[in-house]
């Protein structure tokens, strides 16, 4: 073996290296993390209340009963057997409606992430490749997004198309594709000058090649930490929206909903609101330490949030 | 460098942040101020522009009508001491002698001509037009005599235009329209002092009032548009009197220390409509009368409102309204006599409908649909309930576009029947979604009928075909709750209307 | 570093039109005022005569033609529901919200700014976990939970605070710290990730090991050299503030700009809406110049493209 060929494979090495981030490195930092661990734990309760909330629930969320209304958690006085957390001002039972909430929670915030990061990514991978005009259009665009109130965004669209899951994913999604566009922009414009993208470059491998090959993986662990963020913050817009009235039809269980219907009882039937709003405490806190964890296991030196 | 550039920017915020909160005197809350809390501040205090309750309720303050209304909505003299009808379109009101406007101007027909005449101008798009749309002309004999001629003879004078309130013609000649908004000048027992948009408008006992002194001296208008917090300030005693108290809070402002409940039939009931004019199930009469028996509305009234509320399941009209006809039946609480109506009306399997309701513009009125649905349920109807926000749904209501069914609120505080009747039930208003050739006929003929005898028959005959036909699901009448700090004393209207010439301090 | 001044200004002013002409066609999708502005006994032809009487029945490039020609002015109209100037109505409610958002933001930078220094100097101690905590709860808990929870707890169980209006101090306290809960937490989370990056870096461990006091190290060149990410933060979230101010707003009944807003939209009363949102806009557009400026002058290389 030459001294040449040595090279020819650390090179080799180097470049997979460099196409394939430090994956198995972040996994086994990401296990060790207690805090992580946590989170993704909360994260996972989440996504089993969402898929076998029919099978989990005790109750039927919608179902109303008068004659059991505005009953306390099963450990105060006053309360009846099988309602764990208490019922509703409709006799509705809260903690079913807190698992379905989970259900609606995770499709508007899972569905927000997609829509968001797909806007966002691609876009921020045109005007960090591109440049020029075309960045500085980008850009513009998500100056203007960023600078507009979102509730008469809301209004806006709930005006045109009518409040419903859809109507809210829309609204939120709209605003959440700004958060990846600068950071992915910032990555795009510095792994461009590297040397295996001017080596790509040089031997004339064609631009979609290069960004789907060779940047976008470099950039996909940025982008899963804000996603991530985008997931917390996708539970919260709809919680406050919920609050303004523009969010998910009131038959819809949802911790939004719910929060903004308790608010009213806070100091009569408190545990109508302050269950949803543990509820949406516990999940963005699991999500956000979550979301450091993935963080500091990629990179430790990304701290740019 | 840098250092001195960042402390330079923190400073600057520092000192923005302070010097703007640093000097501020608060209103004293002391024994001689009454402070009052509704779920929104006035748009305006021009009284002639709006009709919306919580600005009447501050501008009629500095302002007073011909006539005004008992709290049992009888009229009795105000700026007018008498009346009487003329000829059968002419009503002549004496006016009151040496009554001045707050600015020493006498207060004369003149004036009454000039605010009639100014809320007809449909240049000046006055939301109070049709109160006085049935005047053609204003006659001024002399000095303290006004005389309505209407167009024609019509059964709704004298009461109508009660609520016009006066302005000083003089003074707003020379000001202006747009002079009026923030600088009220009027004959009542209270003026402006002072009036921080949105934080606090205060007034303080006009000293020439005519009707002599008042046991309140100084007002202070302070609106908190959030219920939780309106009812947390009444009981912190940060506020005296508030409106609009969410149900779920009656019993604990009831047995507060500080606080007291007030309540008062309300003259607004709720409803669920069914837009007949658009093709669909809901153009059945049979299905709309199974809807009628199929729900509890007590069981409603007592879980989601807690009791306070009138079932009202004969018709559209309050009992303590004139045209409101005692001997109509009554639709209860069926469900088996639903079931066989709905089959009888075609419904064999179970039915899919969307119940439109708005959200937060009426008392629980998104809880009052969730809970009709739930009762829909029972006999086999799947009601999904769907609301907006309020600008959005009135357009919609207005354009006759929610089907089948959809939720509403009707507030008539001239406790007569033409009020509902007309724009709910007469064929082609923009907010009425039924209607017969015969029944928009005799509602009209019913307007302009001016023997009592004959006009009661007429709408008993009315409301029968009402009852019949089921064009909405009656549900009840609102009781209207106010929270009331016990040093006051005061007794709630059913027309909203705070009028303050009235509140004294409890002994 | 003036070409990138100006290229900033340029920026600046096209999103500030882009908000204009955004806002302006939103609020035309969006329904007609003059079912709401009118009374529900409306008949069809008063509806006509209102939208002929506001020019609401030209074509809507003429009426956007007409808007811009005196947006530029600075003359937004009257507002259909007050009569008055629709500016003066948004520049009257300013100072209210500036008082809120500014001492929501002193609050936050005074007690995150130690804490986070603290706690990234005491790593892995007691004091750092609790640090850790607060940050975690702060930007989890959604707004007006927080808000109703404080109102119930200080204003009528304990009866220490005022909880309506603007007064004097008192009557800020609760808000301010409502509205800031968020900006404190996430600041605090910021400072300490920022101080730990530094201190990690070459030259603190050349100055510590020159032999030179924790003390001193720790202000002297942490602080000042991890000081540059957290002004972007503060200067982002104040754009936050002034937009997350409405719900704080409406539950303390402070009469800012936030409420007259969406008091506004709720109206269709376009004048108004449009000169709050370009009001807003202006000022989150220029606090974001402001910053970047600051930015150019620590760090210049930004100023190249």
């Amino acid at each position: 073996m030459t001294t040449l060929d040595l090279t020819a494979k650390r090179i080799e090495a180097e470049e997979e290296a460099a196409f394939v981030p430090r994956r198995y490195q972040a996994l086994r930092y990401f296990v060790r993390s207690r805090a992580a661990m946590f989170g993704g734990a909360i994260v996972t309760l989440l996504l089993v209340c969402a898929i076998f909330a029919p099978w989990l629930a005790p109750h039927d969320p919608t179902v109303q009963n008068l004659n059991a209304a505005s009953l306390p958690p099963i450990w105060l006085h006053g309360s009846q057997s099988g309602y764990w957390l208490g019922t509703d001002e409709l006799g509705r039972d809260i903690l079913a409606r807190i698992i379905y909430g989970a259900r609606l929670s995770s499709i508007v915030a899972f569905s927000v992430v997609v829509i968001g990061s797909i806007i966002g990514v691609s876009l921020g991978l045109i005007a960090g490749y591109v440049g020029g005009f075309v960045d500085d259009i980008i850009m513009r665009i998500a100056d203007i997004q960023l600078a507009f109130p979102y509730v008469l965004l809301a209004i806006a669209v709930i005006g045109v198309i009518g409040a419903s899951v859809y109507t809210i994913i829309a609204v939120i999604g709209i605003t959440s594709w700004v958060q990846y566009v600068r950071i992915v922009r910032a990555e795009v414009i510095s792994l461009r000058e590297r040397e295996f993208v001017q080596a790509a470059r040089a031997v004339g491998d064609s631009v979609t090649r290069i960004i789907f090959r060779h940047i976008l993986p470099n950039v996909m662990s940025s982008v899963t930490v804000i996603a991530t963020f985008e997931l917390a913050r996708a539970i919260i817009f709809e919680a406050a929206l919920s609050f303004l009235g523009l969010g998910v039809p009131p038959s819809v269980p949802s911790w939004g909903n719910m929060l903004a219907e308790g608010r009213q009882y806070l100091d009569t039937s408190w545990w109508m609101g302050t269950f949803p709003g543990l509820a949406i405490m516990i999940t963005v806190m699991g999500v956000n330490v979550l979301g450091d964890g993935l963080r500091d296991a990629f990179d430790p030196g990304l701290r740019t949030q | 460098m840098r250092r001195r550039v960042l402390t330079f920017l923190l400073a600057i915020m520092f000192i923005g942040g302070v010097s703007l909160g640093a000097v501020r005197l608060a209103t004293a809350q002391s024994n001689d101020v009454l402070t009052i809390s509704q779920g929104a501040d006035t748009d305006t205090l021009s009284p002639l522009t709006t009709a919306v309750t919580p600005s009447s309720n501050v501008f009629n303050q500095i302002f007073d009508g011909l006539c005004a209304h008992d709290p049992n909505g009888k009229l009795v003299p105000a700026l007018a001491t008498s009346w009487k009808q003329i000829s059968a379109t002419k009503w002549q009101f004496n006016l009151r002698h040496g009554v001045k406007f707050s600015n020493g101007d006498p207060f004369t027909s003149a004036d009454v001509k000039f605010t009639v005449e100014k809320v007809q101008d449909p240049a000046f798009k006055s939301q109070k037009a049709d109160r006085v749309s049935m005047i053609a002309q204003v006659l001024t004999p002399n000095p303290y005599t006004v005389i309505y001629v209407t167009k024609k003879p019509s059964a709704l004078m004298p009461g109508r235009p009660y609520d016009l309130r006066i302005v000083d013609a003089k003074y707003w000649q020379a000001h202006g329209d747009a002079y009026e908004v923030d600088h009220p000048m009027g004959t009542g027992p209270y003026m402006l002092k002072e009036w921080k948009k949105d934080d606090h408008l205060t007034m303080v006992a006009n000293p020439n009032y005519w009707g002599g002194n008042v046991a309140i001296k100084t007002i202070v208008w302070r609106p908190i548009p959030e219920s939780a917090s309106r009812v947390a300030a009444l009981q912190t005693g940060e506020t005296d009197i508030i409106t609009n108290v969410p149900p779920q809070n009656a019993d604990q402002v009831a047995n507060g220390k500080l606080t007291k409940l007030g309540t008062a039939k309300s003259d607004r009931v709720l409803f669920i409509a069914f837009n007949t004019q658009k093709p669909g199930i809901q153009d059945n009469v049979a299905f709309r009368q199974a809807i009628n028996y199929a729900v509890n509305v007590p069981a409603i009234v007592k879980t989601v409102l807690g009791g306070h509320g009138f079932p009202l399941r004969n018709g559209p009209l309050p009992p303590n309204f004139v045209g409101y006809d005692p001997k109509l039946p009554s639709y209860h609480y069926d469900p088996e006599k639903a079931k066989d109506l709905l089959k009888q009306a075609g419904v064999n399997g179970p039915l899919n409908v969307v119940l439109n309701s708005p959200s937060g513009r009426y008392n629980m009125d998104k809880e009052v649909a969730q809970a009709v649905a739930g009762q829909l349920q029972v006999v086999g109807i799947n009601a999904t309930v769907q609301t907006q926000e309020w600008t959005n749904y009135v357009g919609q209501v207005s354009h006759k576009a929610l089907t089948p069914m959809y939720e509403l609120g009707w507030g008539n505080d001239t406790f007569d029947a033409d009020g509902t009747l007309t724009p709910l039930f007469t064929t082609d208003y923009p907010i009425s979604t039924w209607g017969t050739p015969e029944t928009d006929k005799e509602i009209a003929d019913a307007r302009y009928e001016l023997d009592p005898k004959k006009r009661a028959a007429d709408y008993a005959k009315i409301q029968e075909t009402i009852f019949q036909q089921a064009p909405w699901l009656f549900l009840f009448e609102y009781e209207d709750l106010y929270g009331i700090n016990k040093r006051v004393a005061w007794q709630p209207r059913s027309d909203e209307l705070i009028v303050c010439k009235d509140i004294s301090w409890a002994k | 570093m003036v070409a990138y001044l100006v290229r900033r200004l340029f920026g600046a002013v096209v999103v500030l039109a882009g908000v204009t002409v955004a806002v302006f066609l939103i609020l035309h999708l969006s329904g007609d005022p003059a079912l709401i502005m009118l009374p529900p006994e409306a008949s069809k032809q008063d509806i006509v005569n209102f939208d002929h009487e506001y020019g609401f029945d030209r074509p809507v490039l003429v009426q956007f033609g007409d808007f811009a020609w005196h947006a530029v002015r600075g003359d937004f109209g009257n507002s259909i529901r007050h009569g008055d100037p629709a500016m003066g109505l948004a520049l009257e409610r300013l100072p209210a919200t500036a008082e809120l958002a500014f001492s929501a933001l002193l609050l936050a930078v005074l007690v995150a700014i130690p804490a986070g220094v603290i706690a990234s100097v005491k790593r892995e101690t007691t004091v750092d976990y609790v640090v850790r905590a607060i940050s975690l709860v702060g930007q989890a808990a959604p707004v007006y939970w927080l808000g109703i929870m404080f109102i119930l707890i200080f204003g009528v169980s304990l009866g220490w605070l005022p909880i309506a209006g603007m007064g004097g101090i008192s009557h800020l306290i609760l808000p301010m710290v409502t509205l800031g809960a968020f900006t404190t937490a996430k600041l605090m989370r910021i400072t300490r990730s920022g101080m730990l990056d530094v201190m990690r870096s070459d030259y603190v461990r050349t100055a510590l090991a020159k032999g030179l006091s924790s003390l001193n190290v720790t202000v002297r060149h942490t602080l000042r050299n991890a000081i540059l990410p957290i002004v972007t933060v503060i200067g982002l979230e104040l754009g936050t503030l002034l937009s997350g101010a409405v719900i704080t707003e409406t539950i303390f009944s402070w009469p800012g700009i936030g409420r007259l807003a969406v008091q506004a939209i709720y109206d269709r009363d376009y004048p108004v809406v449009e000169a709050v949102v370009v009001l807003t806009a202006a000022i989150f557009v220029g606090l974001n110049l402001i910053v970047d400026l600051t930015y150019a002058v620590f760090d210049p290389r930004v100023t190249y493209k």
